[in-house]
């Protein structure tokens, strides 16, 4: 009897957990190397797959570097290569951090709250630390996330000539967007 | 009388042995891209591109007129030419001036190149990836125009000049071509591949790597039952097919979709065309994910 109390107490903890994790596959990301010289390296990928533990404020994204949609052809052949994110090799960027004080966000009423998120962000196989302020809006059950940041190319092992002459920006920024109803 | 003889021949020489130095350099490697020797024949050869597309991704922006890069088999071929009309005493004045200025602009378009492959990253400097047989081509070639004999210096001055000139503005011409150049309309450009959703997915479930190989920026036609639709109020939409296991393709699809898109519900029988941006195996949902841009509601 006591065990199929612990179970069944088991199964409500876990399917609470389970519940309390949001996902999608429409977050949208965007990528802006732009530069006085050149406002070409610019692209969106709407299709960024995010998931959310309002209990524990684990927050993850995985984007298909392929999928980052430039309006210029050139660039987005460029974006892709083997030089730059070479997206043959490492097909996707990724993030594993966690929202910091979790609890200060109240989902069950509607609000906006500043927050602070800290995490592993990968972009060409190399992992590097990243922490940013973000804005956690609830409304109506709904929850939004959304940041921005920017990030050195060259930690990532991304250099180049083009970066050197101004034409792409050594610290471009990097806007996230996820809505998890 | 006798020394403008010896000078006439000495003349001769020096202009066959400018030509045999050009024909020799034409084969020799002319620059190397990180490691990767690359030399003058290998315009003509169609190996010039080949190389660049396959080791950094910068292949011909315009591979419908390949045919054209065969010109510059001219180089050699006008070389011997000129010399043999030469050691016939014949005329070979205007041999020598097109091989002389083909080289020329062959050269420009080496160095042109390579300083693109430097801004991708390629190489330190455009100077730390030439090879001498580049700088020994340069040099014969201006001997060779220059040492033609009876012509004005204006005229072989011309010659020199032409091909360079030619070249630089045909690159930037191409260069600013390239910069403006948007995606052509998903709605206006051919179909690769049609499919339904569950046979696409099916695909890239057994076999991803042979699966991303196909379909990779490809244009493809999917039809299926969307399993979801989501619209933004920023305009951006999404359509989902997903399969039983929960891989599914996502298409972004394009802003001038939306009025239409806002008919259409999870469930619906849709045609959707995009460009696929090939899968990811998603660590999150534990699925693979293919993705697609630039997408539109196919109109049969």
């Amino acid at each position: 009897m006591k065990k199929t109390i612990l179970f069944l107490s088991l199964v409500a903890i876990t399917g609470n957990a389970i519940a309390q994790k949001a996902t999608t596959t429409s977050a949208v990301v965007t990528f802006d190397a732009t530069t006085p010289k050149d406002a070409l390296p610019k692209a969106e990928n709407k299709t960024v797959i995010a998931s959310f533990d309002k209990t524990t404020g684990a927050l993850l994204f995985e984007a298909a570097v392929n999928n980052f949609s430039f309006t210029n052809p050139m660039i987005q052949d460029h974006f892709n290569g083997e030089k730059w994110l070479n997206s043959g090799e490492f097909p996707k960027f990724s993030f594993t951090g966690k929202v910091d004080k979790i609890s200060k966000v109240k989902f069950d009423k509607d609000g906006t709250y500043n927050v602070k998120i800290s995490g592993n962000l990968t972009v060409k196989g190399v992992s590097k630390v990243i922490s940013t302020p973000a804005v956690i809006v609830v409304k109506g059950g709904a929850v939004t996330a959304s940041s921005s940041f920017s990030i050195k190319l060259n930690d990532y092992g991304i250099s180049g000539q083009a970066i050197d002459a101004g034409k792409v920006a050594e610290k471009p920024t990097i806007t996230v967007s996820a809505s998890f109803n | 009388m006798n020394q403008v003889i010896k000078n006439n021949g000495n003349n001769k020489w020096l202009h066959l042995a400018f030509g045999v130095v050009m024909l020799i350099s034409f084969f020799l490697p002319w620059v190397a891209w990180e490691g990767n020797a690359v030399s003058g024949y290998a315009m003509p050869a169609r190996d010039f591109f080949a190389t660049a597309e396959s080791k950094f991704g910068l292949g011909n922006p315009f591979p419908q007129y390949n045919f054209s890069l065969l010109v510059f088999w001219l180089i050699p071929v006008l070389i011997v030419l000129a010399v043999a009309l030469l050691l016939l005493k014949k005329k070979s004045a205007l041999f020598v001036f097109i091989a002389g200025t083909l080289s020329l602009a062959l050269i420009t378009v080496f160095i042109l190149f390579t300083k693109t492959l430097l801004s991708l990253g390629v190489g330190k400097s455009v100077f730390s990836m030439l090879k001498p047989g580049i700088v020994l081509h340069g040099l014969a070639a201006i001997g060779f125009i220059f040492s033609v004999p009876a012509s004005g210096s204006l005229k072989k001055a011309g010659w020199l000049l032409a091909g360079p000139v030619f070249a630089l503005a045909s690159f930037l011409f191409i260069e600013k071509y390239l910069e403006k150049e948007t995606h052509t309309n998903t709605g206006e450009v051919n179909i690769d591949y049609t499919i339904s959703s569950s046979e696409l997915i099916k695909e890239f479930s057994l076999n991803d790597t042979a699966a991303n190989k196909k379909y990779l920026n490809k244009v493809l036609v999917v039809n299926g039952a969307a399993s979801s639709v989501e619209t933004a109020a920023d305009s951006t939409s999404t359509i989902k097919f997903a399969d039983s296991t929960g891989s599914y393709a996502i298409f972004s699809l394009e802003k001038s979709e939306l009025s239409v898109i806002k008919n259409i519900k999870a469930g619906d029988e849709v045609s959707l065309k995009g460009v696929c941006s090939g899968s990811i195996f998603s660590e999150i949902l534990g699925t693979t994910s293919i993705s697609f841009k630039r997408a539109i509601l196919n109109k049969k």
